[in-house]
């Protein structure tokens, strides 16, 4: 497996480099390392300034205690912040376990594709070696685009002044973390994909922990008069919850790293290494039948990629789950106007009511949550936090072109109609269905927390607005960009342009904010982000019939 | 009489027909085999035998269950029934060591070349000695010259030539073609005929799951007819008296067996 591991990376590796290269990423490549020249001489200026004005200041850290001096903080002050800390690493640990988990429904068209199902699954090789062979090129990819993290360490260093023990100590705790999630998930998927009648009880027994979790500790924060402190100290930070396997070793090697307890963070570091061993000899252990499933996944995920490649256009290739219709065809729409009122009628297939889709319901949960938690717990009706969350979840699932699915089919070209008119009314088809998915959660918000409606209703528009201007540059960049363009690449351009075209949106925002109000501010940065939106998306038609090469 | 190493040693090249010594039940043995999507009934009890060193052909109409029975017996699915290959379980590693496949739909790894693709297999497979075969298979189907291109920039047709070559590099004594003629050019269909025969005379065992029946009239030695997930014959080309196997497949697909 080794020999063919080494193979496959260095020859693809060496492939992909020398497709990609090419002078446009030549360009690409010097475009951004001025930009990180520019960024960096700017915070140079800035750090000699602050230095200039605090000279004595500079000094390293090499404790808690000096950061404490630095800082004039008490013991309790000290004392919660690691409590928050430990905590907060906990939950996420926790929460890193079931995403593995998790991963257990998954089908293998996330693991294996077609060429690996012709390739490899005939080859005469262990099941487990095969899905060990593809999660560790997976978890290379993932290792290699986290080199990032190395960029931190001087900030890791300066900002919070860390020891280089500690910072050592962090980088092998992420590496462990990346390896154990892998792992997790292969286990999860070996175990379901060949025992697949249990795989429906995955997602409920994944949830589960959660809601528990959170029942747990709003009953302890009620127990403790509202103490959060004294709450997450009991629950989380403290030294029997260091004998969790993985979580807890991970975490307790996490915080005696920041302490610079550093025998005790080699100590967990070793039981982490050894939970590690242990899962893997589980693995290889288990019985393992995935075949049929990853080949079902593959082959589906081929058909729809093959459609893709005929229409020119990336699909999207997750495949909403549809029920037949009880309502019979429907007979709105003429022209261009027919995408729109199709796409509607077929979310009576698969949303509940024809309203209530996966999103929708994801939409109603958060915000039953997190009004139960601002209202019962924390004690009041702003709308801010559930306003900004939904904002985060919006703008980041805003990913792909919105009419991926219409473009993959041959009907959107056949249509004798102008193409803004086509593009228009498929993609305004999108919008609608966010509008009906964000809807009821706002409403539902307002109801729990007493909240005002229309200021729970503007910060849906501005939900909205961020998901037409983001679904808008997708579309266009969709459209624009040649289909070979490299995927890395691609992502980076959407991420880059998304973001820099919300930039002045929210200092508009601010800037009205100052003047007037915070509903004012919202309406405005709503309003901006749709003419942007429109603007960017009025680029795309024209290319919307050329073949990409 | 011809020699030749144990099938499973490091020097066998591929068997001749005296390797009874070797191994006793030399034979892919279908049975019962039975395969249900929901509650859609894909393969239902089909039974079949394929001694070796025969070219056996898998006909049916569209819907058979003719690929289901391909990726059954190449493991890929879990089913009931029992699959043996040389007496082995078809689903162990020393099974899949003598099983080969070509399958229907090509799919290739966009990043690696033709010649890379093979390499790929060679070490997938830990074969030995496989660089001349390489170029011996790849000049047969007229990729040579094509070798340093990519896997996405091949037409349908080579994509289909690259998963041939792929299949036999192993030199596999049993080999699963599902429908292996489709986007082939003459020439490669051609070779590919040539190459069944030569196979077979290697002592190969072949199995080619199609549709098209004229295009195996003069290969097959045994037809396994399947219709609607049931085998519906079991059939030797000495067993057809008179009449093409056309004329028999018809027969018994759409009216009474004659």
């Amino acid at each position: 497996m080794i020999n063919l591991l080494i193979y496959y990376v260095t020859h693809s590796l060496k492939n992909s480099i020398k497709r990609t290269w090419k002078v446009w990423l030549i360009v690409f490549s010097i475009f951004l390392f001025f930009i990180g020249v520019g960024i960096f001489a700017g915070s140079k200026a800035k750090d000699s300034t602050v230095i200039g004005e605090n000279d004595s200041s500079t000094v390293t850290m090499e404790s808690v205690e000096d950061y404490m001096e630095e800082d004039e903080m008490t013991e309790a002050d000290v004392r919660e912040m690691m409590v928050c800390i430990e905590s907060a690493v906990l939950i996420i640990l926790f929460a890193i376990v079931l995403f593995g988990i998790n991963a257990g429904q998954k089908n293998g068209a996330d693991i294996f594709t077609m060429a690996d199902v012709n390739f490899l699954f005939p080859a005469p090789m262990k099941p487990q070696t095969l899905l060990l062979y593809k999660t560790i090129l997976q978890m290379g990819l993932v290792l290699l685009g986290s080199c990032y993290i190395l960029f931190q360490i001087p900030n890791l260093a300066t900002n919070l002044n860390l020891s280089p023990g500690s910072i050592i100590c962090l980088v092998t705790a992420y590496g462990i973390i990346l390896v154990m999630l892998q792992l997790i998930r292969i286990c999860s998927y070996t175990y379901f994909a060949t025992h697949a009648r249990y795989r429906k009880y995955v997602s409920f027994f994944t949830k589960l922990p959660l809601l528990v979790l959170v029942i747990v500790i709003g009953l302890a924060f009620l127990a403790f008069d509202k103490d959060i402190f004294r709450t997450m100290e009991l629950l989380f930070a403290n030294t029997v919850t260091d004998f969790i396997p993985f979580i807890g070793f991970t975490k307790a090697m996490i915080m005696h790293g920041i302490e610079g307890n550093y025998s005790f963070c080699l100590l967990f570091t070793l039981l982490s290494v050894v939970t590690l061993g242990l899962l893997i000899w589980f693995i290889w252990h288990l019985k393992a039948d995935f075949y049929e499933d990853s080949l079902v996944g593959a082959e589906k995920k081929s058909e729809l990629l093959a459609q893709a490649e005929s229409g020119k256009i990336a699909a999207n290739t997750k495949k909403k789950k549809r029920t037949a219709s009880k309502k019979g065809n429907f007979h709105k729409g003429y022209g261009a106007s027919i995408f729109f009122f199709k796409s509607l009628h077929t979310r009576k297939q698969y949303a509940k009511f024809g309203i209530f889709s996966k999103t929708c319901v994801t939409y109603l949960l958060v915000a039953i949550s997190v009004g139960f938690f601002l209202r019962f717990v924390v004690d009041t009706s702003n709308i801010v936090l559930f306003g900004i969350i939904m904002v985060v979840f919006v703008y980041f699932r805003s990913y792909g072109n919105p009419i991926s699915d219409e473009m993959a089919l041959p009907y959107i070209y056949m249509v004798p109609e102008n193409a803004y008119r086509k593009v228009a009314f498929t993609f305004l088809a999108g919008t609608v269905h966010t509008l009906i998915d964000l809807l009821p959660a706002y409403v539902t918000y307002c109801l729990l927390t007493g909240s005002s409606l229309l200021e729970s209703l503007s910060w849906c528009l501005l939900a909205l607005s961020i998901d037409f201007s983001a679904s808008a540059w997708e579309m266009t960049l969709s459209m624009v960009l040649p289909r070979k363009f490299p995927a890395l690449i691609r992502s980076i351009l959407e991420f880059f342009l998304k973001f820099m075209a919300f930039l002045p949106c929210i200092l508009f925002g601010l800037l009205v904010g100052l003047f007037t109000n915070v509903s004012t501010a919202i309406l405005c940065i709503s309003l901006l982000n749709v003419l942007i939106g429109t603007g960017v998306g009025a680029i795309a038609p024209p290319f919307f019939h050329i073949a990409k090469e | 009489m011809c020699r030749t190493a144990h099938p499973f040693s490091a020097n066998y090249k591929g068997g001749c027909a005296d390797i009874t010594n070797a191994v006793r039940k030399n034979m892919l043995k279908v049975d019962n085999l039975t395969k249900k999507y929901g509650k859609t009934l894909a393969n239902d009890h089909v039974s079949f035998e394929i001694p070796s060193g025969s070219i056996a052909v898998l006909l049916g109409p569209n819907g058979a269950g003719k690929s289901t029975a391909m990726k059954a017996i190449m493991g890929f699915l879990k089913y009931e029934g029992l699959i043996t290959v040389d007496g082995l379980d078809n689903k162990s590693v020393a099974a899949k060591r003598i099983l080969g496949y070509v399958p229907e739909i090509p799919a290739l790894y966009p990043n690696l070349t033709v010649i890379e693709h093979m390499e790929f297999i060679a070490r997938a497979y830990k074969l030995k000695n496989y660089k001349d075969n390489i170029i011996s298979l790849l000049t047969r189907m007229e990729l040579l010259d094509k070798k340093d291109k990519f896997g996405d920039e091949l037409s349908k047709g080579m994509q289909q030539k690259l998963s041939i070559c792929c299949g036999l590099l192993p030199r596999p004594r049993y080999i699963l073609f599902d429908e292996p003629m489709i986007g082939l050019d003459p020439h490669a269909i051609k070779e590919l005929k040539t190459i069944f025969r030569e196979l077979r005379d290697d002592g190969c065992t072949m199995l080619v799951s199609t549709h098209m029946i004229d295009s195996m009239e003069m290969l097959w030695d045994r037809t396994i007819i399947m219709k609607d997930g049931k085998a519906l014959a079991n059939i030797g080309r000495d067993e057809i008296s008179s009449g093409s196997l056309e004329d028999y497949f018809f027969a018994l697909t759409e009216g009474t067996n004659e």
